[in-house]
């Protein structure tokens, strides 16, 4: 029964190793030029659109956009290769994750010519960034009770509510706003939801820092107070907003950045380790599941190359994975106490710590994913 | 499962094999029980006349020559069955061992044991229920074998903590005639152990959830099937996830395996990275399979404990999780800070305990 949760299993070839040594290589080079400093959660809290930019004249951004959109035409394992790498050197990448991750892919899969023609070449050149349009202040984990509403005029549709948590959206230039554009039917509370295409930098969007504990602001709240979106903006159709935004979550849950926010901090842990005369065995138990994060993570790229449906396996993922890159930042801390004097130590511990409730709230809630592995198997 | 996806999986068996493992397997175990403690002859007849006792062993000494996507179908179906018959340590073991020695083949069943410079070996599987058992032992630095047959030895029954036989072997060395082997055959030997083990309790781990799964959905109490309720959603749900892990982890191994062989590095490696995944993830497995079961689970009459008790003996044999915790972490600090994600993708070989 399990066998049809967890996807093949996959093995990489040459060519994915070869890619994984020229990004390995660029970033080491990256940070012995001090022109990036790693660090941990960066795919949520380091925005850096200089790196991203170089990113992509490497040809490492957009990579599964088609070239007739400005991306490179390569597969998901290329893309999962390139994106491991970004997370195990703990490079500043919050200003492509979103549009890269997630948005792309759904462009692809539900846009016009005419919107991937718009946004996809400024993705795949590190020039668009995106950020999340789904979560309301009365619409955490019960997404579908989501109460912005759209209401129809002339040539398009007026938007009306508040998003929040929305990462980065004082940076970004747009996002998916999934919105109700006919009232509940409470038959079907998915019915009659749509997702907008939003640009954020026009009249009518007002956005408002949310500061977390440790006094960063990665957070917004954006306030939609009549923005009009023409028809061509719509993203899919209209009253299918719950099915494209499940489709979407299939991405945005499965990656690796679902087990590696931490894993710089783990390397701090093995280097203090060193001075120990007996190795602890926490810190091998913590390398042997790492390992096996990676291999699932990989099975779930490979399976969304070959189109199958991923949502449990996705799920498996995030809820061991999260829990694992918090574990990480628990152990360290129990061991290593808050760093003390050495500010690279320091730095990683406080982020990780201060950052490690999202890690299981983000994304779908460990209890919200429980609930989709549960009906996986048949329970609910 | 798709042919495309069969073709990209190397991990997958040959479709007519499994199907012939399968079939032998789950009807043996619908026609009930065998009796505890002994080799189930009548299914080991039934595997032998199937090729499947030497389904590893090479076609020119009496086996099957199948490969290890085959081996391990074969392995995890008897887990998952709780099948009372020694396939790994008579086919991927000593099988393997005679066929190394070039020792002639015949139709006994055998065990393996490490022995001490004393002659004892304790907690051996199988040994007791086996005709033959192979031994090994250092003599002057130099690794030694003997084939010995199970009446020549005195072996004391080890505590009962699953159903299949396992004993503690005493031998007296000055009387055994050994033949020298190489070091790296023992090395072998203890990898092929470590990575069957891991496919043993992955598949018993997978039994596991799947009879949670049936028993919450048929269970009735309090007017619904248990599965309705939230908190016994979220321990099966938890189960799942540690057992996907598992059978990700020992797939991997097996895949690693298939390209590579067992003595590679990064076969090595991932064997032991996956001996301590799967370790780990049986602790969740068995604890809430048991908590999902209430007390029947506990009970002789069930099945549940058919998969849960072997995983506790299966985790730890040849060498307990806890080693290979240590030793992926000797290799975790000597690599250093930004050797750790590289050990990760390309894997180095860990310290075995022998040698």
């Amino acid at each position: 029964m399990t066998a049809s949760l967890t996807p093949a299993v996959n093995s990489e070839d040459e060519t994915l190793r070869s890619l994984r040594r020229e990004v390995r290589e660029f970033l080491a080079d990256e940070v012995a030029r001090g022109d990036i400093t790693p660090g941990v959660d960066t795919w949520l809290t380091q925005w850096d659109t200089a790196f991203t930019r170089r990113l992509a004249e490497r040809g490492w951004l957009g990579m599964t956009i088609p070239t007739e959109y400005g991306g490179r035409g390569r597969s998901f394992m290329e893309r999962f290769v390139v994106t491991e790498e970004l997370l195990a050197a703990g490079a500043p990448v919050a200003a492509q994750w979103v549009a890269d991750r997630q948005i792309a892919p759904t462009l692809l899969r539900f846009g016009t010519p005419v919107q991937r023609e718009r946004y996809l070449p400024g993705i795949a050149a590190g020039e668009l960034c995106f950020a999340i349009g789904m979560s309301e202040p009365d619409s955490g984990s019960d997404l579908a009770s989501v109460r912005t509403k759209g209401e129809r005029v002339d040539g398009g549709w007026k938007v009306t509510g508040t998003k929040v948590w929305t990462s980065g959206a004082h940076e970004a230039d747009a996002f998916f706003a999934l919105v109700r554009t006919s009232p509940v039917d409470p038959q079907d509370r998915h019915a009659g939801l749509s997702q907008l295409i939003v640009e954020l930098r026009q009249p009518g969007v007002e956005i408002r820092p949310i500061i977390s504990m440790g006094g960063q602001h990665h957070f917004n709240e954006v306030h939609l107070d009549g923005v009009f979106v023409p028809d061509e903006l719509v993203l899919g159709e209209i009253g299918a907003g719950w099915r494209q935004v499940t489709s979407e979550l299939g991405f945005e849950r499965s990656g690796p950045e679902r087990f590696m926010s931490t894993i710089r901090l783990q390397a701090e842990v093995v280097r203090a380790a060193a001075h120990d005369s007996v190795a602890d065995p926490e810190i091998g138990a913590t390398l042997a599941r790492i390992w096996g994060l990676h291999q699932m993570s990989m099975a779930v790229s490979g399976a969304l190359q070959r189109s199958e449906d991923a949502d449990v396996a996705a799920a498996l993922v995030k809820i061991i994975g999260t829990d694992l890159e918090g574990s990480i930042a628990e152990t360290a801390n129990l061991t290593l106490g808050a760093g003390g004097s050495d500010d690279r130590l320091a730095r990683l511990m406080t982020t990780s710590l201060l950052q490690r409730p999202g890690f299981t709230l983000r994304g779908g809630t460990t209890e919200i994913l429980r609930g989709v592995v549960a009906r996986g198997l048949g329970m609910r | 499962m798709s042919t495309t996806t069969r073709t990209t999986d190397p991990s997958a068996p040959d479709p007519e094999i499994a199907a012939v493992i399968h079939q032998i397997i789950s009807e043996h175990a619908a026609s009930g029980h065998p009796q505890e403690g002994r080799l189930d002859r009548e299914l080991w007849g039934t595997l032998a006349a199937a090729g499947l006792t030497r389904i590893t062993g090479s076609e020119d000494r009496g086996g099957s020559g199948a490969g290890w996507p085959e081996a391990a179908a074969l392995i995890q179906e008897c887990a998952r069955h709780g099948a009372l018959v020694p396939v790994v340590e008579n086919d991927l073991l000593a099988g393997w061992l005679l066929d190394q020695i070039s020792a002639p083949d015949d139709d006994a069943t055998r065990t393996v044991a490490i022995v001490d410079a004393a002659g004892a070996a304790d907690d051996v599987a199988w040994a007791g229920g086996t005709d033959r058992v192979v031994l090994l032992w250092q003599h002057d630095g130099t690794w030694q074998l003997a084939d010995v047959a199970t009446h020549d030895l005195t072996v004391t029954a080890a505590a009962e903590l699953s159903d299949a036989p396992c004993g503690h072997v005493r031998v007296d060395l000055a009387t055994l005639a050994g033949q020298p082997v190489p070091g790296h055959l023992l090395e072998e030997l203890c990898l092929r152990w470590t990575w069957a083990r891991s496919l043993q309790v992955s598949a018993a781990l997978e039994a596991a959830l799947d009879s949670a799964v049936r028993h919450t959905t048929e269970r009735v109490q309090f007017g619904r099937p248990l599965a309705r309720f939230q908190a016994v959603q979220h321990l099966v749900a938890d189960m799942a996830v540690e057992a996907g892990l598992a059978r990700v982890a020992a797939t991997a191994a097996l895949v690693e395996v298939v390209r590579s062989g067992f003595t590679a590095d990064a076969s090595r490696f991932a064997i032991a990275a996956a001996a301590s995944c799967v370790g780990h993830a049986s602790s969740t497995v068995v604890r809430q399979a048991h908590q999902v079961h209430g007390a029947m689970g506990t009970t002789r009459e069930h099945d549940l404990h058919l998969v849960t008790r072997p995983v506790l003996r299966w985790r730890n044999d040849p060498f307990p999780v806890r080693h290979w915790d240590r030793v992926l972490a000797e290799l975790a600090v000597a690599q250093g800070p930004d050797g750790l994600w590289p050990l990760v993708t390309d894997g180095l070989a860990p310290r075995l305990p022998i040698t």
